[in-house]
Parts: structure tokens; C-alpha cells; sequence
């Protein structure tokens, strides 16, 4: 009897009260850092959250039979919270028998499954019995045995993990007659960029993550084979070129830019002239902010000129070879000269200069380094553990590794951060005295081999099948007048149910979804696709415990009502406070 | 002493009066040139606004204020169109950080600079974007330098913009669903028109601009079927008409009169004068905002700021007819004026612009939001009245009958709060399932409701059952706020993930990091000066 009264008491409630605000808060923050599958799993779909609310229920439960026998003036307290009650009754419905997926249909497909939010493990044995397991229902920690058709063998689950990524690891080989693929570990700091990270750089990679070459955006970095120019050597001088393209036709003109160039009539078969060109080896602005030469060395070459196409089109351009796209990022230009592609072209030989770069060499001299910027070019032999200039920016960086006969070895692994990849589990197959260990995750199965065929290990999103299946007919999406952005976005659809003989076409759109056997199909989303036509994703979700929390949501309103407004409906206890107040 | 005070306060009003007049004076100096130039309707952001809007924002994006070397908008971007090429060399490109003026080598004592003193250094702009684009694919933190390259790069290209006529797109299309055009991109019959327009007010011709753009402005209507011509309007007073500036002036001095002065016989009457001025034009202003842009005004921070206050000070009106009670229209002015305050010191949009698909012209997402930001002006009103409680309580003001009735005050509005946020919650959830099937999904913005709706449950429990004593229904009604702060802000600036994060940037977090640092100072000296009092 003591432990009913504490269970309804007000204590007990604004003790679960508060315990709620701390927990969300904690899940809520845990989010912002890990992401939202991380906090679904440990807190809103565990076991205990829903133990948690059902606390609640009880609460409120017997705090309201408590009050036995009722009278008039427990009207708004009884109302509130059998409103509460049955708010979440409805809440318990949808989470047992609710369904929520996604299907995505291209123009003219037709499916009848979703595929859910949560995962399910799917094994294949050789004999083509399937067995199907739902990832939430497995333990995260311990070896569970999976049962499978075939006594002869044992399937155990090692791990499950909510974030696991493809690594792949370099590593010198063991044999020493191994093939011979240079490899570099180096590590990147800049207090102004906040780096220090490490990167690989190698010759031949089966991963085309790993390669020779790194673009930071601001530098390029990467591996060659040979050695630095020795400091000093003298540049060809070649002229630079200008050159333009007529996109609808594909010809292009080019003319070398020498002194004394007239040009005004190069172009003439462009259908354009040029007049005022002049090029700047190495641009720089002055003072009066205009583009001037500052030496004829050519760090940073541009060109300037006037185009005309002889219609009363005149636009003035500048281009510059080490910043190819400066025109294109400003979007379009008069659409007068939209068919033209000019640019400037300056032989390598005069590049190397002022681009930014790293190059790590290796030759049978052993390894080498040039590091170029503006201020210069740095070059030297290279040992593990030195920490040089790159002479960009604050940019340093440290050489960690040097290997020259290295191998690739990718693996699968947990990601420390909880941040990147994807589920996972770790599998061991026993069979016969030989055991054998492999990880699966979406996109990834598990294929081991047995003497009866392989037997394969899968994991997906859940799929679920509909009473129906859906078409898709057109996707269309209307955008913001002038704008790329879209205003909205449709779906005509056709649902059809051939059990029922039932055949609907509709449109859906946003907040306007299509009803059927409990069944709402909202539109949600879209992958653009000119060539192969649009895709259009769909939401679809049966939700029995609606009418049940929008009744119990609109009776605790009127019971609060009750409670703050209507006086003699609203005390607890003949005594209160309100009953004194009003004397 | 008392003489003293007096004086102060004088003082203080003639500052006020002064400042005052300065707002004033930018709304009667009209100018017909200028007037007709603002009403030249022109496309921009998917939205036919006013040239004036265009001008203002296109001003601010790139040198991070509405006019620059004190002059109009407007007049700065005619000016700049009309220089052609030179505005390259206008140094009004803002690069408000040190550390990015350093990484791409500018000067490091000026602020602004000229599209052509930054474009060399566009490469390390560049690197630095892609670098920051790296790190958010990767979910990591992007730096400050990082996050400043990409602001400078937009400013870079609206001026771009501007050099190449791509954003001037002021000539209506013949077909009503296209883009319009720039006069300096197309070979349309109107383009040397506006060009002459742009001459004649770049030589100061005057008379002869105003004539012509009225001229062209009537045209442009007469094309596009006259529907966007009120729209404009309605624009060029908002922005010249200022309410929410002058509403917030006028909630100081209402609250100012209100409070300081309510002993003088003019106190009283003159302050609740002013706040339902202050009050008119807050309407007037949001009304504006709902009438330019066809959609209620919640749709980000900025209007949802301005809404919040706005429910504040209508809560706070109502309440003092029902109980003949001031104090809820001094804390309401209080409590507007300071949101108003603060709406324009954090880096939040204050623009009209259009929405996303999913934001558009919703029944249920409209009054969900609506339900939701007015029961945070409860909780803002019930905050204020908190804060004058125990402030009175510090200079032992309050006997403990004018305790209880503050205490009663306070209850009344938290709970109209509570029953506003539980109904704006559950509306929401009546949304979500209408749009995607999901009644309750646990994100955080809903998450965030659900903790404060509770947070202020135990307030209420506690009060209903008599277990909190008036003294302490105070301080929860500051401490709820905060619970307020986290839903309303901190889940789209702090937590910065979840569904409702659209279009609402980042920034001012130093701003309410201040207000918490003021309000925890605040209830640190109300611990400190009544905890003793009560054990003795």
C-alpha cells in the first residue's frame, strides 16, 4: 500500500519530471557529438527509455485512481491526466505496430516494399535457406551464436558496431623480394588552417583513396620519382598563348602573345575581335588598385583585353593561367560572348615557379624533397622525422614514414570517433575445425567459402512489403522565379492494389500526401536527373496510434483548461489552496 | 542626493530625446530622385522586390553595413553600376578579421578593400574553402579563418554581380515564370533605357531621373500585370518607416517612465502612452512584414524574435485589463525592448526573403511555430516580473502580501505559457505527421520543447501543491527562461543539428552567453543576500 501511495505520489512525479529534463538533455547534447543513430539506439529506442515512460504512466495512473472517490472539483486534474495516459497509449501502438520507410522511385518504376530505418542482418547458406536477424534484437557485446540451418556448422556474431569504416593500411612488406612501390607518411600543421593531420602519399595503390597525389586546395602535393631541379636552372622562354574556344562548335583559335601583337584581326574567324591586349607575366595590383607588371619573371601571367563582336557588344575581361576558374566563379558573363572560352595558356617549364607545391622524390639516390611557393623553392634530402617548411602560408610538415617496397592492406575497423562509416558486425564462421573471422555492413557482405558453396552474410536497412505497390508516372519540380532553388516539388503517381482491384492516380506533394489502408505516402524528397529521368523519394508510414494521441493531446488540454481557468474544477483536495485564497 | 538623482535622469531623457529626433530625421528628409530610384522593382533571391531592398542588402552583404561612407544604399549601388569597371577599385569589400587579412597578405590596419586589392589573393581564398568543405564532409569543425573565406567570397561575387549587370535583373520577362533579365546581359529594347536611368542619376540630373524612372517603374508594372506594385510600396515604407526601431525606442522610454519615474504625475499615464505607441508600431511593422511577404511572420530568428516580444507585450496588455495590474505592462516593455535589442545585435538576417519547399504557405506549420514563439513571450513576461520581484526583494521593498500577489502574477502568465508551448508542441507534432508521417521523432528542436514544457510542469506541480514559496517561483521563472534560451536558440546555434535548422545561420552566441553570464551574476547576489536571512 506504502509503495501505491509513493507511485502516485507528487514527489514521485516531479522526481520522474526531473530525471526526464536530465536525461533528454544529456541524449540531446550526446547528439550534437555523436549523431543521431548513436542517441536512437542508446536512448529513445532502448528498452529502458520505454521503461522510463511507462513509470510515467504509472505515475499518473495511480496518482488519478488515488483520488478515489471522485468528486466535482477533480474534474480538470482527472481530465489532464487521463489525457496523458491515453496520449501515450497511443505512442505504445505506433511504436508496436507502426511502419516507416522510404522507397525511392524513378520515373516509370514501380516497387512495393520500403526499406526502414533500422537494419536487419541476412544470411544466405549454401543450401538457400535464408535466415534474417534484426540488428537491434542482437547484443553489442559478447559472442552470440546465430543458429543456422546446418548443425555442421556454428555462425557466432563477435561484434556489433555502430560505426565501422574501411581502412587501408600501408605497411612495408615482409618479403624483402617484394615489388618495389614507394610510400610516404608525412604530417601537415598550420596553427592558421588548424591542421595537423597525417597523410599518405603512394607510388601504385589498389585503393583509389590512397594515391601520389594530395590537393590540399591550397598546394599540391606529391610523390615522383626522379630529383629536384637543381636552383637556378633557367626557364625556357616560350610564349605564352591566348586561346579561345567556340563551345557550340568546338574550334578553337589561339594567338602568341609577343610584343607588339596586334591582334584585332587574329580572331576574325571567331566571328570577334580582340583589341587592347596586354599581358602581365606576373600580375600583381598597385597602389591605385590597377594591374600592373611587377617583373617579367612569370609568376603569376594574366592577360587583359576588350572583346567585341561587331554588334555593339564590347565586355573587357582579364584572365589569369594559375586561377582558370576567376571567371567562371562569377557566373555568367554577357550572353553575347556565352559561346566563347578564353583562356591563357603558359607553357609548363614557366608554371612550376609559382605553383604552390610539395613534391617528395625518390630515385636510387634515395629521397628527395622541393618545396615551392612564392617566396621560393626549398629542396633537400628528406629523413624520417624532420620537421621543415613548406614556406605556404604558417604550413610545415613533418615526414613520418618513408618506405620503399610497400603494401596495402585494407580492413575494416571500428571508428573511434563514432563519427564516420556505417553498422557493422564481425562474424566467425566455424565449420569443420576451420574458423574464419569477417566483417559485413551495408554495401559490404561477408562472403565466406564452404565446401558446399559460399555462404554469404548481409547487412541492410529493413525492408517491408506493402499491400500495394506504387508507380511512379512524372516527378516535376518548380523553382523560385530566376533561381535554381526549388518552390516545390510533385509526383504523379499510380497506386495499385490488385487483391482490392483497387487503381488510384494522384499527385503528391509537399503536406500533401496520399491516403490508403491506414497507409500516408508523403512526398519527401529528390535526385535530379536529366538523363535517366528523376528520381522521386517517397515516405510512407502507417501510424495506428494517431487517433488515439490526437484525442488524448486535445482531452489533457482540456483538462489544463480546466485546471488554470475553471475554478471549482480545479483543486485537488477540499482544503486547498484556491478555497482559502478565497475567502 | 535626491537632487542628484534628478539630475541623471534628466540628463538621460535628453539623450533619449536627441537620439530620438536622429531617427527622425532620415524619414522626413525625402528626396524625389532617390524615392523613385528605391521603387525600381528589380528579381532577386527568387522574390520582385524593391530596388531599395536590393540595394540595402546587396550593401550590407559586401561591406557589412546598410550604407557606406554615409551614403544611401541606393544611391551607392546606381553609383557603383555606373562607374562601370571602377568598382573593382571601391574599397568597400569588407575583411573583418585579422587573421584573414594576414593569411591573405592585405593590409592589416584597414577593415575594407577593393575587388581588385583581394582577387590575387583568390587562390588562398579558395584553399581555404576547400578546406573547410573538406572538414564538413568529414562532420569536423570548420576554423574561424575558414569560415570568414567563404563569407569574403560571397562578398567577392556580389560584386562581381554588379561589375557584370548579373544581378541587376530589372527587366521583366514576357513570360511570367522565367528569370528576368540585366539590362547589361541582354540586347532588349529596354536595356539603354535603364542604362540612361543609371546615367542620369550618377550626374545628379535629378528631375529629370525621377520622371524617367517613375516612367520606367510604371512600365515594368504594366508588364508584369501590376501584382507586385503595392508589394513594393509597402516595402519602400517598411524600410524608410523603421517600426521596429522606433518600437524599441519607445518600449525604453515607456519602460523607463514606468519604472524610474512612475512617482511623477506624469509617470504613469505618459509611459503606458508611450508603450502602446511603441505597441502600434511593433503591429504595424509585422504587419508590413506579412503583407510584403505573404507568409506569417516566424520563418527565421529574426521575425520570430520580433514575434516573440510582440506576443510579450499583447499578453502583457491583456493581462493588466484583467487584473489592474501595471507591472505587467513595465515588464513587458522591458522584456520587448530588449529582444527588439537584441534582434539587431545578433548576426541574424533581418531581410524579407522566400522559404524553402517544405516552410512554404503550411496551415499547421504556421500555427505551430505562432503557438510556440508567443508562449516564449510568456515566459518572457513571467521572467521580467520575476526579475522585478526579487530585485525589490533585494532592497526590501516587497512585504509578503505584495510577495504573493507578484507570485501570483508570475504563475498567471507561466501558466498561459505552458498551455501555448504544450499545444505549439503537440501542433507540431500534428505537422510532422501531416508532412511526413511521424508524429514524435526526437529531434532535437522537439526534444528541446518537450524539456521545457516539463521543466516549467514541475514549476507548476510545485506552485499547485504549495511546495515552492513565492520567493522561489521567482527565481524558477529566470531559471525556466533558460530552458526557453536553448529551445528557441541554443538547439540551432548550439546543438546546430536536427530538422529545424533551416536557413538559420550561426553567430551571436557571445551575445547570449553575456545575457547567461549577467543572469547568473544576478541570481548569485539573490542567493547571497536572502539565504542568511531566511535561516535567521
Amino acid at each position: 500500500m506504502k509503495i501505491i501511495r509513493f507511485l502516485g505520489s507528487l514527489s514521485f512525479a516531479i522526481a520522474l519530471l526531473v530525471a526526464l529534463v536530465a536525461v533528454l538533455t544529456a541524449s540531446t547534447l550526446m547528439e550534437s557529438a555523436y549523431g543521431t543513430p548513436f542517441v536512437q539506439k542508446l536512448f529513445y529506442s532502448a528498452r529502458w527509455f520505454d521503461v522510463f515512460l511507462a513509470l510515467v504512466a504509472v505515475n499518473i495512473l495511480f496518482s488519478a485512481l488515488s483520488r478515489w472517490p471522485y468528486q466535482r472539483h477533480h474534474t480538470g486534474f482527472l481530465v489532464t491526466h487521463v489525457g496523458i495516459l491515453l496520449l501515450l497509449a497511443g505512442s505504445l501502438m505506433t511504436r508496436l505496430s507502426g511502419v516507416e520507410g522510404q522507397m525511392a522511385l524513378r520515373e516509370g518504376e514501380q516497387k512495393n516494399h520500403i526499406l526502414g530505418q533500422e537494419y536487419e542482418l541476412v544470411v544466405h547458406e549454401p543450401a538457400r535457406t535464408v535466415r534474417v536477424w534484426e540488428l537491434k534484437s542482437l547484443p553489442a557485446k559478447g559472442r552470440t551464436p546465430l543458429p543456422l540451418g546446418d548443425p555442421a556448422r556454428q555462425l557466432t556474431l563477435d561484434r556489433l558496431e555502430q560505426n565501422v569504416q574501411f581502412t587501408s593500411n600501408i605497411k612495408p612488406a615482409e618479403a624483402s623480394r617484394a615489388e618495389v612501390n614507394h610510400a610516404v607518411r608525412f604530417t601537415l600543421q598550420s596553427q592558421m588552417a588548424k591542421l595537423n593531420e597525417s597523410f599518405w602519399l603512394i607510388e601504385n595503390s589498389p585503393d583509389p583513396s590512397l594515391s601520389r597525389h594530395l590537393s590540399i586546395g591550397l598546394a599540391e602535393i606529391e610523390l615522383k620519382e626522379g630529383r629536384p631541379r637543381a636552383a637556378g636552372s633557367a626557364t625556357k622562354d616560350v610564349a605564352p598563348q591566348l586561346k579561345l574556344v567556340r563551345k557550340s562548335t568546338g574550334q578553337s583559335f589561339i594567338v602568341k602573345l609577343l610584343p607588339g601583337l596586334n591582334a584585332d584581326s587574329v580572331f576574325k574567324e571567331a566571328g570577334v575581335t580582340l583589341s587592347e591586349i596586354t599581358y602581365y607575366p606576373d600580375a600583381r595590383v598597385n597602389e591605385e588598385n590597377e594591374l600592373v607588371n611587377a617583373s617579367d619573371v612569370p609568376r603569376n601571367p594574366a592577360v587583359r583585353f576588350t572583346l567585341d563582336d561587331g554588334k555593339g557588344h564590347r565586355e573587357k575581361r582579364a584572365l589569369f593561367t594559375l586561377f582558370p576558374d576567376f571567371e567562371s566563379m562569377h557566373g555568367r558573363k554577357s550572353e553575347a560572348f556565352a559561346d566563347l572560352q578564353p583562356s591563357l595558356l603558359a607553357p609548363e617549364s614557366q608554371l612550376t615557379v609559382p605553383g604552390s607545391g610539395l613534391t617528395f622524390y625518390f630515385s636510387d639516390l634515395g629521397w628527395t624533397y622541393e618545396a615551392r611557393s612564392k617566396s621560393g623553392v626549398l629542396s633537400g634530402d628528406l629523413k624520417v622525422g624532420q620537421d621543415l617548411p613548406t614556406g605556404w602560408m604558417d604550413f610545415r610538415f613533418r615526414v613520418d614514414e618513408l618506405i620503399d617496397r610497400a603494401v596495402v592492406e585494407k580492413e575494416l575497423k571500428p571508428d573511434p570517433s563514432m563519427k564516420n562509416g556505417d553498422v557493422g558486425v564481425q562474424l566467425t564462421l566455424s565449420s569443420h575445425g576451420k574458423r574464419e573471422t569477417k566483417w559485413a555492413m551495408p554495401d559490404s557482405p561477408a562472403t565466406f567459402e564452404t565446401a558446399e558453396g559460399p555462404l554469404t552474410a548481409a547487412v541492410g536497412p529493413r525492408s517491408s512489403h506493402l499491400p500495394f505497390r506504387l508507380q511512379l508516372i512524372d516527378f516535376r519540380k518548380k523553382n523560385y522565379p530566376g533561381t535554381e532553388n526549388a518552390a516545390s516539388y510533385e509526383s504523379d503517381v499510380m497506386l495499385e492494389d490488385t487483391d482490392a482491384r483497387v487503381k488510384i492516380q494522384q499527385t503528391i506533394w509537399m503536406n500533401h500526401p496520399l491516403d490508403y489502408k491506414g497507409y500516408r505516402i508523403f512526398q519527401s524528397s529528390y535526385i535530379e536527373d536529366p538523363e535517366h529521368g528523376d528520381t522521386s523519394i517517397f515516405t510512407i508510414a502507417k501510424n495506428p496510434g494517431i487517433g488515439l494521441i490526437y484525442a488524448g493531446a486535445i482531452v489533457m488540454f482540456l483538462g489544463i483548461i480546466c485546471v488554470f481557468y475553471i475554478k471549482p474544477l480545479s483543486y485537488l483536495s477540499a482544503r486547498s489552496s484556491h478555497a482559502r485564497a478565497k475567502k | 542626493m535626491h537632487a542628484r538623482r534628478n539630475n541623471l535622469i534628466r540628463l538621460a531623457a535628453l539623450g533619449w530625446a536627441l537620439w530620438f529626433s536622429g531617427l527622425c530625421v532620415p524619414a522626413l528628409a525625402a528626396d524625389t530622385a532617390l524615392d523613385a530610384a528605391r521603387r525600381i522593382p528589380i528579381q532577386n533571391n527568387g522574390r520582385v522586390k524593391s530596388f531599395d531592398a536590393f540595394s540595402r542588402q546587396t550593401v550590407e552583404t559586401i561591406a557589412g553595413r546598410e550604407r557606406w561612407e554615409k551614403r544611401d544604399a541606393v544611391t551607392v549601388i546606381f553609383e557603383a553600376v555606373a562607374s562601370e569597371d571602377r568598382i573593382a577599385d571601391l574599397r568597400w569589400v569588407e575583411v573583418p578579421q585579422a587573421d584573414l587579412r594576414a593569411a591573405l597578405g592585405l593590409e592589416s590596419a584597414r577593415r575594407h578593400f577593393a575587388y581588385n586589392e583581394i582577387m590575387p589573393s583568390l587562390a588562398k581564398i579558395e584553399a581555404l574553402m576547400k578546406s573547410a568543405k573538406a572538414k564538413r564532409d568529414a562532420d569536423k569543425g570548420t576554423s574561424a579563418v575558414e569560415k570568414e573565406a567563404e563569407s569574403l567570397y560571397i562578398r567577392l561575387v556580389a560584386v562581381k554581380d554588379l561589375m557584370t549587370g548579373d544581378s541587376i535583373r530589372v527587366i521583366p520577362p514576357a513570360d511570367e515564370n522565367a528569370g528576368w533579365h540585366s539590362p547589361y546581359q541582354t540586347t532588349d529594347e529596354h536595356a539603354p533605357e535603364f542604362k540612361k536611368l543609371v546615367e542620369l542619376f550618377s550626374k545628379h540630373q535629378d528631375a529629370k531621373f525621377a520622371e524617367r524612372a517613375s516612367a520606367w517603374t510604371d512600365w515594368v508594372h504594366q508588364v508584369g500585370g501590376g501584382s507586385d506594385r503595392n508589394t513594393i510600396a509597402l516595402e519602400v515604407l517598411y524600410s524608410s518607416l523603421r517600426p521596429f526601431q522606433w518600437s524599441w525606442v519607445c518600449y525604453m522610454a515607456a519602460f523607463l517612465l514606468l519604472s524610474a519615474l512612475k512617482k511623477k504625475p506624469f509617470g504613469v499615464p505618459s509611459g503606458v502612452a508611450l508603450a502602446l505607441v511603441a505597441l502600434a508600431f511593433h503591429t504595424i511593422g509585422l504587419a508590413l512584414r506579412v503583407l510584403i511577404l505573404k507568409r506569417p511572420p516566424v520563418s527565421n530568428m529574426y521575425e520570430s524574435m520580433v514575434y516573440m516580444n510582440w506576443a510579450a507585450m499583447v499578453f502583457a496588455v491583456l493581462f493588466a485589463l484583467a487584473t489592474r495590474s501595471l507591472v505587467y505592462v513595465t515588464a513587458g516593455c522591458a522584456v520587448s525592448a530588449l529582444v527588439m535589442i537584441y534582434g539587431n545585435l545578433l548576426p541574424i538576417d533581418s531581410n524579407l526573403e522566400v522559404l524553402v519547399p517544405v516552410l512554404r504557405s503550411n496551415y499547421w506549420l504556421t500555427i505551430h511555430v505562432m503557438t510556440i514563439v508567443s508562449s516564449y513571450g510568456a515566459f518572457g513576461l513571467a521572467m521580467a516580473i520575476g526579475h522585478r520581484q526579487l530585485i525589490l526583494e533585494l532592497f526590501g521593498k516587497l512585504n509578503k502580501t505584495a510577495r504573493a500577489e507578484s507570485a501570483h502574477l508570475i504563475y498567471r502568465v507561466i501558466q498561459l505559457g505552458v498551455l501555448l508551448l504544450g499545444i505549439g508542441t503537440v501542433l507540431g507534432g500534428v505537422w510532422a505527421n501531416e508532412s511526413w508521417g511521424r508524429f514524435w521523432g526526437w529531434d532535437p528542436k522537439e526534444t528541446w520543447a518537450l524539456i521545457t514544457f516539463l521543466a516549467y510542469l514541475v514549476i507548476v506541480h510545485l506552485k499547485f501543491s504549495k511546495k515552492i514559496s513565492d520567493h522561489w517561483l521567482a527565481i524558477s521563472s529566470i531559471l525556466g527562461f533558460f530552458f526557453v534560451l536553448m529551445t528557441w536558440y541554443g538547439v540551432n546555434f548550439v546543438l546546430g543539428r536536427g530538422l529545424h535548422s533551416y536557413g538559420f545561420g550561426a553567430g551571436g552566441m557571445n551575445w547570449i552567453l553575456l545575457y547567461l553570464a549577467l543572469e547568473i551574476a544576478f541570481l548569485a547576489l539573490v542567493f547571497l543576500r536572502t539565504s542568511p536571512k531566511r535561516s535567521a
